[in-house]
């Protein structure tokens, strides 16, 4: 665990850029500092890693006081991810990675061993990436060995200073999604700073929303959304919170389930039913399309009358709900399938199902 | 092999081989005199040697085919011969034509020559500029000409020239001269980056430093050396005759000590201004995540910022000593010595060929500076600071 105690920075013109910060960052959890350029969030982070040195205050890390480490211990102890990166062009790939363990002198071979399994974790091929120069990189892809640089010695905390704020929007996402994979396994505790609410509420556990160097609210995103403690937040978090909440929730709690039909058999299994669609899958349960069942002519086979749902149609079940509802808006329908990643038929998502979920938030 | 095409011809391909064409078809490819100092008769290549004549067409022909398949090394090979060839070709009919006038006259290179040298020069040049990412290459392009004509001279196969019969009458002096150009101007280039180099460093540092620091060293690039050479003549004597340990350690007002502080000086320029600006472009984030991992202050210094900066480092101290090498000529007015020596006496006598005893060595050196420096920058640059073309 983190804790600030009271901490401001004043710089010698007198600005206030930190304001009497007191917040406890829990361990194994990613928290995110959001808020306005110039709230001070950045300034934050920094004093972390003591880059930035607070003017009063106190930072402790599991009880102990940063100040009683040896500074040079304490940053080799703490994953660092800045603004553009920041990779050395003068070094591989491989050698970037491997800056800390060697500050830290690790044997050779282990510094080999971590650098592959590390590039391998960020999703970048090992043989080839390693040996690769910072310039024969794309954004996304140096954005990847940055955290990849970061992870290098295994340290119990990361810093991340707007990570994925250089890359384009679709690379963004990616990145993100990745991220919180990669979160996911190795449950470190994440301080990230960030002016994108999308992205806060796509992988913070925490959320502390700050303006003039003062934290306005910090609680667990779905609180932010739904209670926000004052009208800047309100603002801040945008008029679109009702959406925003629903990127918070998976498509794996909603799933309804449904009748189907199975096209290796005929129309006797459908029997009577009030249902006038209904998905069909093959015989391994694959969700193939779905079926008008009121209006085709019984005469015909299934397979006929079969209407084909592309791939990319199909929701899974770590979708998110609004992911499932921006679908539906889109190709005008009420309910989408959901398969899992070997395209097994799981269930359907529906409109009146979504509704519900947000009926009863406002509760 | 690579298909002919006219568009691969370049600019600087075809004025070589216009000049070179030019050189070998006017009139005075050498010159004959009947002695030292009398007035020089023209003499063409074709009478020179009708072979080399021929030869030097079939190897204009073979540059220019060789230049339209982008063989940009293989052209530059060949243009690089072409001096060479010229100076084969000189040396073996130097001693007859000189027989045929006089028993004193002498010969020496006149305009057609010197124009087939220049052609080399562009010819070189263009391939060098297309080989930008083979830096070890385009060394070489220089190297094997200036190497062969080297040879040459060592070999006596020149000795029937003029300029080989002054330098007959000087040997030992000119080796003297050459040791005290190369010391003078390696002196001040060392002392140059001592000063220079942490001069830089500390106006990076400080902005109340870097205003007067520039102030300063471009200033004293504007003095010409002479003026700058006759400025430090009286406060240097002044202290030489007042502080007797001075004088002791050889300093007064003219000789080595003078042409020593202005040729520092003049190098201050581009060293500190090339140190400063390689800092400069060397990005903050970059730094702060050296900082952010733990890195100690020395390491910082050793591991990013020195790897990242020497290449543009060196490239201002090889500004200062092709600079050194040209104005150390200079010091010879001072009493200083090197190859100016040869310069000055022979503007005094009148004697072209001892003008260019001490003129052309310079040139050679300047030239060879020049390409040890870049083989220097192109080994000590990391392959990711390594600009691609176009970037």
């Amino acid at each position: 665990m983190i804790s600030f105690a009271g901490i401001t920075k004043r710089y010698d013109d007198s600005t206030v850029a930190v304001d009497g910060i007191s917040i406890e960052i829990p361990s194994n959890q990613l928290t995110v500092l959001i808020g306005p350029s110039g709230c001070g969030k950045t300034t934050t982070l920094k004093m972390i890693n003591r880059i930035v040195e607070p003017t009063a205050g106190q930072i402790l890390i599991d009880g102990q006081d940063i100040r009683d480490f040896d500074i040079k211990d304490l940053r080799r102890s703490i994953g660092y991810v800045i603004q553009n990166v920041g990779l050395f062009p003068h070094m591989t790939v491989k050698d970037n990675i491997a800056t800390v363990p060697k500050l830290l002198k690790w044997e050779r071979s282990r510094i080999e061993e971590r650098v592959m399994y590390l590039l391998g974790l960020v999703g970048l091929e090992p043989e080839s990436y390693a040996r690769k120069l910072p310039k024969e990189l794309s954004g996304g892809e140096a954005q990847r060995v940055g955290v990849a640089r970061a992870l290098a010695a295994d340290p119990p905390i990361i810093l991340m200073d707007e990570p994925f704020g250089a890359v384009d929007p679709l690379t963004r996402v990616k990145l993100q999604d990745e991220f919180a994979r990669v979160q996911r396994e190795l449950h470190k505790t994440i301080v990230f700073v960030t002016h994108d609410i999308d992205e806060a509420i796509r992988l913070a556990d925490r959320i502390a929303v700050m303006r003039s160097g003062r934290i306005l609210q910090y609680d667990i995103p779905e609180n932010i959304l739904s209670f926000p403690v004052e009208k800047f937040v309100h603002d801040f978090m945008g008029s679109d919170r009702a959406l925003k909440r629903l990127s918070r929730v998976y498509v794996a709690d909603y799933i309804e389930d449904v009748k189907v039909v199975s096209i290796s058999q005929g129309w006797n299994q459908v029997g009577e039913t009030k249902e006038e669609f209904m998905w069909a899958i093959d015989k391994d349960e694959k969700l193939i399309g779905w079926v008008d069942v009121f209006h085709s002519s019984r005469e015909a086979s299934i397979e006929s009358t079969l209407t084909e749902v592309a791939r990319e149609e199909i929701l899974q079940p770590d979708s998110t709900v609004k992911e499932a509802l921006s679908r539906m808006l889109e190709s005008g329908t009420v309910a989408l399938p959901v398969a899992d990643s070997t395209g097994k038929f799981l269930g359907q998502i529906s409109l009146s199902k979504i509704q519900e979920l947000t009926r009863s938030d406002k509760e | 092999m690579r298909p002919l095409r006219l568009r691969n011809l370049d600019m600087m391909t075809l004025t070589g081989l216009v000049v070179m064409s030019i050189s070998i078809s006017i009139p005075g490819f050498l010159s004959v005199r009947e002695t030292r100092i009398s007035a020089g008769l023209p003499v063409k290549l074709l009478d020179v040697s009708p072979a080399g004549f021929l030869f030097f067409v079939l190897l204009g022909t073979a540059i220019f085919s060789l230049s339209l398949t982008r063989h940009s090394f293989y052209t530059g090979l060949l243009g690089g011969l072409v001096p060479v060839a010229g100076f084969f070709v000189t040396g073996l009919r130097a001693t007859a034509i000189a027989a045929e006038v006089g028993p004193f006259s002498r010969v020496s290179p006149a305009a057609g020559l010197w124009l087939l040298v220049f052609s080399g020069y562009v010819l070189v040049f263009g391939a060098r500029k297309k080989l930008k990412d083979r830096r070890e290459l385009a060394a070489l392009l220089v190297l094997v000409p200036i190497s062969l004509t080297l040879l040459m001279l060592v070999s006596g196969h020149l000795n029937g020239l003029s300029i080989m019969k002054e330098f007959a009458n000087r040997r030992t002096r000119f080796f003297e001269e050459t040791a005290r150009h190369l010391i003078i101007a390696g002196g001040a280039v060392f002392f140059g980056s001592l000063i220079g180099i942490p001069l830089g460093i500390l106006a990076k540092r400080s902005n109340r430093v870097e205003k007067p620091v520039f102030a300063f060293v471009n200033f004293m690039q504007t003095i010409p050396s002479v003026a700058l050479f006759g400025l430090l003549i009286a406060p240097l004597s002044y202290l030489s005759r007042s502080i007797p340990f001075l004088r002791q350690l050889g300093i007064s007002g003219i000789g080595w000590t003078p042409a020593m502080i202005a040729l520092v000086l003049y190098s201050l320029l581009p060293i500190t201004r090339n140190t400063y600006a390689s800092l400069k472009t060397i990005p903050h984030d970059t730094i702060e995540a050296g900082i952010g991992m733990g890195m100690s202050r020395l390491q910082i210094l050793s591991k990013i910022e020195i790897p990242m900066a020497l290449p543009v480092v060196l490239a201002g101290v090889r500004t200062a000593a092709i600079q050194a090498v040209g104005n150390t000529t200079m010091a010879a007015l001072i009493g200083a010595g090197g190859l100016g020596v040869f310069v000055f006496q022979g503007l005094g006598q009148a004697a072209m060929d001892l003008v260019l005893l001490g003129a052309l060595p310079i040139v050679a050196l300047a030239l060879i500076v020049d390409s040890f420096m870049q083989l220097l920058i192109a080994l000590l640059t990391p392959r990711g600071l390594v600009m691609e073309e176009g970037k």
